[in-house]
């Protein structure tokens, strides 16, 4: 049984300009300790998934259908009670900015003590005590003093980790990160990330990673989810996506990393942008920005299937992939090609790849071609 | 070419060509929605104003009411008459039992709708004529104070330093007072009257724009396109005005619309305390002065309430449609705000 | 500590506010062109030259500006605020016997107003946009939009003439005697009204803000329960924008104090001050007007307080 399943989730918002379908027909699984990661652009209903499965989805917003099953038992069915004991308890969230995360009028350490109070059943001082030491765990230095201060008094990459230790706090089995570095630079984002992976493995604890950034997934995860416009469009084990990518738009979000030692004369970028989900385009979403588009994708909804066979996806496939040209309805192909070059060929390129050697794609530069806010 | 199987190596994509998407027909004719705005801010705002039913409501009935003061009698400038038009059936200070057979403090009746006061005057055109004084003080206050708040603010807020400090101390000062109070007092020494009304009010009502126009300025004027033009070396003035300027006043305007509905009641109080106007004129705060003694029972124990409620309801109203086009004007500068800055930044 | 150093900073910059507030009432009063001994003169002229002189002297109005404001400032920090020309009180006296009866007032509208305010904003902020919300955003619109002498009308009419559970000019019992509450309800309700429905305003708004911060949703990832989050994270950052308009209010109460105790004739300061404008009493009027500053000054300083004591940043900016 996994750790989490999440079974056709639909999440609309009801909005003054129109019904926006969030998330429409979303199937995933993480397995107990996995890594699992969710890549796309803003805007492609990767925070509402995240929120939706602690059951954080809020007026105007509605999860309409669908399950999601914590450890065999549905999250959406619980009582208000029920649901509460698990959050922030079982499962945890890493939010995108800590400033705002964080309650300016409270100190840090009482806002992690609090969550220690309330799940454990602490008293004041052992509360105290263990919120100390979590502050010591993510690496806040000299955690006694810091823990009586406040959030403005804390640097945009201490917040990000006190929030991780709030997260930590009472072990959860399930942790997840959205956009847990997109609010801090460059050098800080690495350390975060190392920081996420060794408690994770410390805490024995899975990680839903949700990104925009198709490098920080490499560097992380297992297995990766690819969404556009609010449905999962490529699912496949981190290695098989990079090496072996099968929908366009994932093969878009790679061709626009840029990479050093590139003989391209400039990034080849999705064109356009994400489609406002109050207005889908039919058939395939992802076709007025698709280079392989044709007539028969405006027409019908690709599903999502195993890119071998054809056969639509089950639990057991690894790979798989919603585009036309599995299911035989597209008539040129995809006319996109991955060449992997050993770095031994390529003197150009053999330092950078000796540098990342743990990494198939250099994740130097963070962004993959998605707005850096959510 | 193989994958190499250790994971080592560099992957490269070729053939993901989005020219091919810029140049091809549209499959379908699903478009992009977004960057089609091109309205300006001000239209923007007035189309999220419109969309405001309350505030419709509230714009309407302050028009209305201020017609009818302005139609209730004729209007003359020296001795011309602008206006010749008079809705009001009777003339407002007219003492009713000499010419015609009515007796001081009749309930409404058709003839009287809001019946007859304890100087056997016509409450209905008391009340119709009786918006003339208050509502166009309020306007008049407020366009006075928000001029001079507006150019105090920036001077404060643009120059800083000193500067700044002591504009600010002498406005904390003012703002020490309760504004009814310094009217009163100034209304005391200068006896009453249209313009000492006026005055009493703009003397020191200014400072609250003062106060709202330099926090404005101090936020924009740390703006890169500030920034810029004083280092291109623009005139302070020319900055000011042309930069700052048309981008802070969004939350004057809403002060102003409230203020107004402020200015109207101060006015009113003034005459109810007996500082306004002189004592039979028909305006709401002294009509409400004279019927004072009215909330003791007359003669037969009858409870003449229509002598106080018509004309303070008439102030109540006002007032109400003022606050409710303001909480409007407000919305809708808000929504406009957040709309520019986007999302993003805390 | 750094509280403390705030405190001591804010306290040290009151001072020359307060100096301020003095100047502007001696100026409110002495550069309008109604000179009060001139009013005086001109209602009756038989006074002479000389007696003008004495007069002048007697109230200390001769001699340039700035001596008589010395003179007044001096007096007035030694307690004297000179005598009522029509009856000879001293004015501090006056202010004295008056004082209690407006503060009790004050107080009762202060009380009314947060104790309905509060509550009533939570409760919409958190129902946005129901018909509770609804209802009460209407009472509130019409609240902040009552002219005060009206209510206050309409609340004799109705609580005394028409129900008969007040009399109009009813003997009044002691400012201290617990039958003064009875006494107090329609003029506190008058005072307090405008107060109630502008706490309510902001409290709905910065709550219903505060309600769609990042940290609301952090605190239930955390799964607290939601009485928890209101009670403990939200009602403490919102309750940051009321305390500053809570100090704003306060001259709301004191200058609605004037208007209501005139139409309740309630024995206080307010009436006191209308009484003394029409009679040209410079003196009192003078006092309380100086009086209303300081207190207004002292409120807007325990607001900065409170509000550095309730938000942590404020201390370091
Ligand atoms: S179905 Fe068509 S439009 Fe959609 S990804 Fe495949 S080729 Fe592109």
């Amino acid at each position: 049984m996994s750790l989490l399943e999440v079974n056709d989730l639909t999440v609309k918002f009801y909005t003054e300009e129109g019904v926006v379908n969030a998330v429409d027909n979303l199937s995933f699984s993480i397995d107990r300790g996995e890594k699992f990661g969710v890549v796309g652009e803003s805007g492609a209903g990767k925070s509402v998934t995240a929120l939706s499965v602690m059951r954080l989805i809020e007026s105007p917003g509605h999860i309409e259908s669908g399950e999601v099953l914590f450890n065999g038992e549905n999250l959406l069915e619980m009582s208000d009670e029920e649901i509460r004991s698990i959050r922030g308890n079982e499962i945890a969230m890493v939010f995108q900015d800590a400033q705002t995360a964080l309650n300016p009028v409270y100190t840090v350490g009482e806002q992690i003590s609090e969550t220690i109070r309330h799940h454990l059943g602490y008293d004041e001082t052992e509360a105290k005590e263990r919120s100390i030491q979590l502050l010591d765990t993510v690496g806040i230095p000299d955690a006694e003093s810091r823990f009586s201060d406040y959030p403005h008094e804390f640097s945009g990459g201490m917040q990000q980790r006190a929030i991780i230790a709030m997260a930590l706090s009472c072990d959860p089995d399930l942790l997840i990160c959205d956009e847990p570095t997109t609010a801090l630079d460059v050098t800080i984002e690495t350390k975060i990330l190392q920081e996420i992976e060794t408690l994770a493995d410390e805490f024995d604890t899975a990680i839903q990673l949700i990104t925009h950034d198709l490098g920080v997934v490499a560097d992380v995860c297992d297995r990766v989810m690819v969404m556009y416009a609010g449905k999962p469009v490529e699912k496949a084990p981190v290695e098989e996506l990079y090496y072996d990518p099968k929908h366009p738009y994932t093969v878009g979000l790679m061709s626009s990393i840029p990479r050093i030692g590139d003989e391209r004369e400039r990034l080849q970028t999705i064109p356009g942008t994400m489609p406002d989900l109050v207005d889908l385009p039919s058939g395939c979403s992802f076709h007025p920005r698709c280079p392989y588009a044709e007539e028969s994708c405006t027409r019908s909804e690709p599903a999502l299937v195993d890119p071998e066979t054809g056969a639509v996806a089950t639990d057991d496939d690894e790979h798989v992939a919603a585009c036309l040209e599995y299911t035989g309805e597209l008539t040129d192909g995809l006319g996109y090609e991955v060449t992997v070059r050993d770095s031994s060929d390529d003197a150009e390129v053999e330092t950078v790849a000796g540098a990342k050697a743990s990494s198939a794609v250099d994740t130097d530069v963070p962004d993959a071609g998605g707005d850096r806010r959510d | 070419m193989t994958k190499t199987t250790d994971g080592r190596g560099r992957i490269q994509i070729t053939g993901f060509d989005a020219d091919e998407v810029k140049e091809r027909e549209p499959l379908s004719d699903w478009q992009e929605t977004s960057g089609g705005e091109a309205v300006g801010r001000w239209t923007r705002v007035w189309e999220r104003f419109k969309r405001n039913r309350t505030a419709l409501i509230g714009l309407t009935i302050v028009a209305v009411m201020s017609l009818l003061a302005i139609f209730a009698r004729p209007v003359e400038v020296m001795g011309l008459t602008v206006q010749p038009i008079s809705l009001a059936p009777y003339p407002p200070e007219e003492i009713l039992w000499i010419r015609h057979d009515v007796s001081q403090n009749t309930p409404p009746s058709w003839s009287h709708p809001m019946g007859i006061d304890g100087e056997a005057r016509d409450v209905f055109s008391r009340v119709l004529a009786g918006g003339r004084y208050s509502i166009s003080i309020g306007f008049v206050v407020v366009a006075i104070t928000g001029t001079i708040g507006l150019v105090y603010g920036s001077i404060s807020g643009y120059f800083g330093g000193w500067i700044d400090e002591v504009m600010m101390r002498i406005v904390d000062m003012i703002l020490a007072f309760p504004a009814l109070i310094l009217a009163m007092i100034i209304v005391s020494m200068f006896g009453g009257g249209y313009w000492q009304l006026v005055a009493a009010f703009t003397i020191f009502g200014w400072a609250t724009y003062a106060r709202l126009m330099r926090g404005e300025v101090l936020k924009i004027k740390e703006n890169e396109y500030v920034m810029a033009a004083k280092a291109l070396g623009a005139r302070d003035r020319l900055v000011i005005f042309r930069h700052i300027v048309p981008n802070a006043v969004p939350p004057l305007i809403v002060y102003a619309t409230l203020q107004i509905g402020t200015v109207v009641i101060g006015v009113a109080a003034l005459g109810f305390l007996g500082l306004g106007m002189d004592p039979g004129t028909a305006e709401w705060g002294t009509m409400l002065e004279n019927g004072r003694n009215a909330i003791i029972p007359g003669p037969g124990g009858d409870i003449r309430w229509w002598i106080t409620v018509f004309p303070g309801a008439a102030i109540f109203l006002f007032v109400m449609s003022m606050n409710m086009i303001g909480d409007g004007v407000n919305d809708a500068l808000d929504a406009q705000e957040t709309g520019v800055a986007g999302g993003g930044d805390k | 500590m750094s509280l403390r150093r705030f405190i001591l900073k804010r306290l040290l910059l009151t001072v020359p506010i307060l100096f301020g507030v003095s100047v502007i009432t001696f100026a409110l009063v002495h550069l309008t062109p109604g000179d009060p001994i001139s009013q005086m003169v001109a209602e009756n002229p038989n006074v002479s030259q000389a007696e003008e002189a004495q007069l002048r002297a007697q109230y200390g109005l001769d001699g340039t500006l700035w001596e008589q404001y010395a003179t007044w400032i001096g007096n007035v920090l030694s307690g004297d605020f000179g005598d009522v020309y029509g009856s000879s009180q001293s004015v501090a006296g006056v202010l004295i016997s008056r004082l209690p009866e407006t503060i009790a007032l004050g107080l009762f509208g202060w009380v009314f107003a947060l104790v309905i305010a509060i509550p009533t904003g939570v409760y919409a902020a958190i129902n946005k946009d129901k018909f509770g919300d609804t209802a009460s955003r209407i009472i509130a619109l019409s609240g902040i939009s009552i002219p005060n002498f009206w209510l206050g009308l309409m609340l004799i009419l109705v609580g005394a003439l028409w129900l008969g559970w007040w009399d109009v000019g009813a003997p009044r019992t002691a400012v201290y005697h617990p039958e003064m509450l009875w006494f107090l309800i329609l003029p506190g309700i008058t005072v307090g009204t405008a107060a109630a429905a502008s706490i309510m305003r902001v409290m709905r708004t910065s709550m219903a803000e505060e309600l769609n911060k990042e940290y609301v949703v952090a605190a239930r990832a955390k799964g607290l329960p939601e009485r928890k989050i209101i009670l403990k994270h939200v009602l403490r950052n919102s309750m940051i924008s009321v305390v500053t308009l809570a100090a704003m209010l306060t001259a709301s109460i004191v200058a609605g104090s004037v208007v209501v105790e005139t139409v309740f004739n309630w024995p206080g300061l307010g009436r006191e001050l209308v009484q003394a404008i029409h009679g040209h009493e410079i003196n009192l009027i003078m006092a309380i007007t100086l009086f209303t500053g300081f207190f207004i000054v002292l409120a807007n300083l325990l607001a900065d307080i409170l509000y550095a004591v309730l938000d942590p940043r404020i201390r370091y900016d």
